[in-house]
């Protein structure tokens, strides 16, 4: 459809036409292709090879001898070779179909069909009948008062960003002034939407020039008028040729759908936003918190080559539509381009991506668009640094590329903060002939979201406050600096961590998440909560502070729209979460991602036998459950307090309220509930503490209540109470010298028959098992509370650390009888991780992938863990069901 | 601790019993696969850290067995079964297959590659929310569209046809939680029948029909829970039986999940004038079809092409794709991990 370009002088001052069609400009030649070299034998202006076309003499400036050099008679219209013919008035011709010619008669002009003599049956390249935009080329005459070089109109353009491109010359500047041209584009109405002076003198020779501009969607149909203006110090002689109005074809996937459409750039201002790639990633999974903002030498951005594929998150692609430049400006015949950022803040990668799969590198584990061929794996991938100038020189073989392909992706990251846009830059023998600029602001990630820190909201079982080990980052709830309110749907996302994570390793997987969502299209107000979550070996302190910081954040959310608030959840973060639902936070969806709660809390049913068979303490399992602690509320009646401390239903507002996603994985590792973990055993619990072990969730449900001697985890427990311990007070028979205690004895546990003969108001005053810390709860009307602790506290206090759970968690099972659509709007799901949160038919991770027990598996934290591309199809349910485009 | 004590106990850890494990390869058939690679994990009793962990590695035998021993407390964590040519096999700590029996056997099919292809797959959840899934009614599903038919989507064939019905059972709760249940603010605004729905146990039922003679269905008792492809890669050619009703207890719900492993399904029958099969189109459920709580929902393999019992779904060749138009929640889940 194209025809063939014309090459550079071809005849000066002949051709010019400048076609547009769907936004595209094309320009073609009427004549074919010559020599490259400029000769003008005679020195009239006319290369020699114009006037053999035009058949003039081109060892004679005035072939006719009628005192009007050829080219003055070219320019006037008159024949050169008729002595008779001589120049005579200033007139205008239209060339082609809607020709828009100036008003303003002090330019001459040349009838293209004169010019373009026995090569003008090629003209007849049918201008595609959709183009309003013509251009007739002019010449300024040494006595032209306005000294207008062109004037030329354009219709029809649609809203986007455009480079206007043109070969210019002035070719008998013999002082050597430096010439310019001033480049003005407006619209119908008059505005402005370019004033530039071209980026570097004229030449007597032909050069390019390009300077972009953008027509905004008001101005779509209007008619623009682009003038090119010498500046007055100028010589009488400039020249245009080859005037292309192209679509910028700088683009960049601003809704980050995964391609990037034709034209897809910011509008109205607004630039593309993403962060600094100041954090720390490594292969294809790692359990590191990744903290962003370390020290620039520790970057990953400091580091050669892309660091894994954990590092693509930190990259963002942007695809160079410009075959039409690079047919144009060639590296062939010199041209060079560069990605230049003017605070040197911008590094790339050439890939072999298309702009239609630049999603890829967010999906395919295996994405093969790398190397110097565009078809290497990420291991070849080279990062181009900037020079000082904050210049990269693209290579010819990527810029050759664009052409065949249609365009070409490079994937740019951030070593530093910039409010400077991203700029292509086309160069020739060190001039810059064109450059177009995407803008962009870049910030660190932690400029994007909001921070609530409720490390401080904390109370200890006696009342005092505990304060966290690592404050974190301070609350931030105004609007982000870097992703104003208004570039956003009005949609929020609240993200809350797990246990063990300190304020600092808070700020990793804030950003870690935030990251995943933005990439893949969330168009939500990200807000990352902080507790404190980071209590050692202590878990059952956690779990205490995870219900208090439930309660505050439920009043701390009076900046988001709960209506229109999707909460997030990891692990025992879920605790706060649900606890922040129950205290009356409603958010508009609730997704619980690995959670560290018993499936009893949300469904109120603790039934199950073969659950709670596995999760009752090895000692206990002769007992009837009317002993366990997990059931003394049944004990009490409806109107007591007492009632309530049970993990049975304790978060059943949010199953009543608030639709729910259950993602779970059945082969995760710390929520799992193995059979062979029977009790807390002895030494390995120690370690246990610290979460880092398979089916470390249930091993601290079976620590409850337990003494150094059956654990040594129990040492790390701030105290202990109810659960699986035992009741001194209904010991049996003492049992002297025995095994396990040489020196003395023991005493027995009382046969489970014996037991059973306890009555109801006996276990309200004597619990059977180890009784709860604080005393008062075992009065039959218990009259008063803890002087320190109020109601709330006991009960958590009590959840904790004294009421074992008697379901699996339901990080790793689906939560049945959750499932309810008879309530409006709820939906609650149960989503299986290993099937439908992972990209079908990939492999898993294995290097950095702690599942030397489980290969394969989908381990606790791997929503964050795992490079994005394997476990997309999480975050794209996520990001659909949350409704957060 | 004296010296006796300390020998009498050494004695007892040498002289620990040992507990026997066979397992057991066979192929789609129920023939011995030799020569499979075993990868075998034990772990010991409430060791968390797995620091007790012990790996075995080798192959089945020619009569697909392999026998080991070990101790008493150690349980099986994970077992990986491949084999080139047949699809592999997975169980570890999270399908349940730890225990402390003296004698322990496990049966793998490993069933072999035959030939993967495109198939129209779908895991359906079938609810409205706000109003449950209307009961007593018939409802039809089309394999190829992935939809309902009209009123309640846009399919066109009728595939397969649902009808649930459910009762009341007792409660799920003891009288007192019951009433402390009725006292919870969050629950002030439940109907009657909601608060029953929630907290009341239901017998449920699911009517299974066809629209045209010769369709029909098989409840595969045949499956594979560990392995790849869980039921056999090649639809029966005969005895599909023209209805079926299944029945679901809230209190036995997993159990009677477990006992529908799976279905063959064949449908679009067209018939000869002698009532021979001319075409006919087929299709597997892999699992149950399950109706819980106003949620009807199962998963499918369908075969666009007639005639055509092949149901090994070449992974990424779903021939099912999103559609943007429609709320996703309505769509089930399209990402299918297993062929």
């Amino acid at each position: 459809m194209f025809p063939t370009l014309s090459p550079r002088h071809l005849m000066s001052g002949l051709t010019c036409l400048l076609l547009a069609h769907s936004g595209f400009a094309v320009s073609y030649s009427a004549a074919p292709a010559a020599s490259p070299t400029v000769i003008d034998s005679d020195g009239d202006g006319l290369t020699d090879e114009d006037e053999r076309r035009l058949g003039t003499d081109p060892f004679n400036p005035d072939t006719d001898g009628d005192g009007f050099d050829d080219w003055e008679e070219i320019m006037a219209g008159s024949d050169p070779t008729d002595p008779r013919d001589t120049p005579k008035t200033v007139q205008h011709v239209s060339v082609g179909a809607g020709l828009a010619a100036s008003s303003t008669p002090t330019v001459k002009h040349l009838p293209l069909s004169m010019l373009m003599g026995a090569s003008a049956s090629s003209a007849s390249s049918t201008p595609p009948p959709s183009a309003e935009f013509s251009s007739v080329q002019y010449f300024a005459p040494a006595n032209a008062p306005e000294h207008l070089a062109a004037k030329l109109t354009a219709i029809g353009f649609k809203a986007g960003a455009y480079v206007l491109v043109w070969e210019q010359r002035a070719p008998f500047n013999v002082h050597n002034e430096i010439q310019t041209y001033e480049v003005t584009i407006r619209t119908g109405s008059g505005r402005t939407l370019l004033q530039r002076k071209t980026p570097y003198a004229v030449t007597p020779f032909w050069k390019y020039f390009g300077l972009s501009f953008e027509l905004l969607k008001i101005d779509e149909g209007e008619t623009l008028t682009i003038e090119i203006i010498p500046d007055r110090s100028g010589p009488p002689r400039y020249e245009v040729l080859q005037v292309s109005l192209l679509k910028m074809g700088l683009e960049v996937d601003v809704d980050r759908d995964g391609f990037i459409a034709p034209g897809e750039r910011p509008t109205g201002g607004k630039p593309f936003r993403f962060w600094t790639n100041d954090d720390s990633d490594e292969g294809e999974s790692q359990e590191r918190a990744d903290v962003p903002g370390r020290p620039a030498s520790q970057t990953d951005a400091s580091r050669p080559g892309i660091n894994g594929l954990r590092d693509l998150i930190d990259f963002f692609p942007i695809n160079l539509n410009l075959s039409r430049f690079v047919q144009i400006l060639s590296p062939a015949n010199g041209y060079q381009y560069f990605l230049c950022n003017e605070d040197g803040a911008l590094q790339c990668v050439e890939t072999g991506l298309d702009a239609l799969n630049v999603g890829d590198i967010h999906r395919d584990p295996d994405v093969h668009a790398f190397g110097p061929d565009g078809n290497g794996a990420l291991s070849t991938a080279s990062v181009g640094c900037p020079d000082p100038q904050g210049r990269i020189e693209l290579s010819k073989a990527f810029i050759n590329r664009i052409v065949q392909k249609n365009g070409g992706v490079l994937l740019v990251e951030a070593s530093k903060p910039t409010v400077h846009p991203l700029r292509i830059e086309i160069m020739n023998a060190g001039q810059v002939v064109a450059s177009f600029e995407l803008p962009v602001a870049i910030s660190s990630v932690e400029g994007m979201y909001r921070h609530l820190n409720l490390n401080f909201c904390t109370r200890d079982f006696d009342g005092r406050p505990v304060p966290p080990r690592k404050s974190g980052r301070t609350t931030m709830t105004h609007e982000p600096t870097n992703l104003p309110d208004a570039e956003t749907a009005n949609r929020w996302v609240l993200m809350i961590h797990g246990y063990n994570v300190d304020g600092d390793t808070a700020r990793g997987w804030h950003a870690e998440s935030f990251k995943r969502l933005y990439v893949m299209g969330s168009q939500a107000r990200f807000v990352g909560v902080t507790w404190n979550g980071d209590t050692g070996l202590d878990y059952h302190k956690a779990v205490f502070h995870a219900f208090q910081t439930g309660d505050t954040l439920a009043k701390s959310l009076g900046f988001v729209d709960p209506a229109r608030t999707v909460l997030m959840a990891h692990s025992l973060g879920n605790i706060v979460a649900a606890q922040s639902i129950q205290a009356g936070f409603t958010p508009a969806k609730y997704f619980l991602l690995n959670a560290a709660l018993p499936t009893e809390a949300l469904t109120g049913d603790a039934t199950d036998t073969l659950q709670a068979t596995q999760m009752t303490e090895r000692q206990w399992r002769g007992y009837s459950r009317r002993l366990f602690a997990a059931d003394w509320y049944k004990l009490f009646p409806v109107d007591d307090q007492r009632r309530s401390y049970t993990w049975s239903n304790c978060f059943g507002r949010a199953r009543f309220t608030v639709p729910l996603v259950n993602c779970y994985s059945p082969g995760e590792d710390v929520t799992n509930c193995p059979a062979k973990t029977e009790d807390a055993a002895v030494l390995s619990t120690l370690w246990a503490g610290r979460a880092i072990d398979y089916g470390v969730w249930k091993t601290q449900e079976m620590l409850k209540g337990v003494g150094w001697a059956r654990s040594l985890a129990s040492l790390a427990m701030e105290r202990g109470q109810g659960g699986w311990g035992f009741n001194s007070a209904w010991r049996g028979a003492y049992v002297p010298g025995a095994q396990s205690n040489g020196a003395g004895g023991y005493y027995e546990h009382i046969a489970p028959s014996l037991a059973d003969k306890i009555n109801v108001s006996q276990l309200m005053n004597h619990s059977f098992f180890q009784p709860f810390a604080e005393k008062w709860l075992h009065d039959i009307r218990p009259r008063r509370p803890s002087p320190l602790l109020d109601d709330r506290l006991v009960r958590y206090d009590l959840l904790a650390r004294g009421v074992p759970a008697m379901t699996f968690a339901a990080g790793a099972v689906p939560i049945t009888g959750m499932e309810n659509a008879q309530l409006p709007a709820l939906g609650h799901e149960n989503v299986n991780l290993e099937t439908e949160g992972r990209i079908s038919g990939a492999r898993w991770p294995s290097d950095g992938h702690k599942g030397e027990n489980a290969p394969g598996r989908w381990l606790h934290s791997d929503f964050k863990n795992v490079a994005l591309p394997f476990v997309n199809p999480l975050f794209q349910l996520m990001i659909n069901r949350g409704q957060l485009k | 601790m004296n010296l006796l004590s300390s020998l009498i106990l050494l004695i007892a850890a040498l002289s620990a019993t040992a507990t026997e494990f066979t397992l057991r390869i066979t192929d789609e058939d129920g023939r011995p696969v030799a020569d499979a690679g075993l990868r075998i994990v034990l772990g010991r009793r409430n060791d968390p850290r797995s620091s007790s962990d012990r790996l075995i590695e080798n192959k089945s035998g020619a009569d697909g067995k392999y026998v080991f021993t070990a101790d008493a407390d150690m349980c099986l964590s994970r077992i990986d079964i491949k084999k080139d040519g047949h699809y592999s096999c997975l169980v570890d700590e999270a399908d349940r297959i730890c225990h402390f029996d003296e004698k322990q056997s496990y049966d793998f099919s490993l069933p072999r590659r035959i030939h993967p292809a495109p198939l129209h797959a779908r895991k359906v959840r079938l609810r409205f929310t706000g109003t449950g899934l209307p009961e007593n009614t018939w409802m039809s599903y089309d394999f190829e569209k992935g939809e309902m038919l009209p009123p309640f989507g846009k399919g066109e064939v009728p595939d397969i046809r649902f009808r649930t019905a459910s009762v009341q059972d007792g409660w799920s709760l003891e009288p007192e939680e019951l009433a402390f249940n009725r006292k919870i603010p969050y629950l002030q605004n439940l109907t009657e029948e909601q608060f029953a729905r929630h907290f009341g146990h239901w017998i449920s039922k699911v009517e299974i029909a066809f629209p045209e003679p010769g369709s029909g269905i098989i409840p595969e008792p045949k499956i594979w829970p560990y392995c790849q492809l869980h039921m056999p890669p090649v639809a029966p050619e005969n005895n599909y039986q023209p209805s079926l009703t299944n029945i679901f207890t809230t209190r036995n719900l997993q159990a009677d999940e477990r006992s529908q492993p799976g279905f063959f399904v064949r449908t679009r029958v067209k018939m000869g004038a002698d009532g021979s099969i001319i075409s006919a189109h087929y299709a597997k459920i892999v699992g149950p079809i399950s109706y819980f709580r106003d949620n009807l929902r199962f998963t499918y393999y369908y075969n666009a092409k007639p005639n055509d019992r092949g149901l090994e779904l070449a992974l990424n060749k779903n021939q099912l794709k999103w559609d943007k138009g429609r709320p996703l929640d309505e769509q089930g889940e399209l990402n299918i991990n297993e062929p």
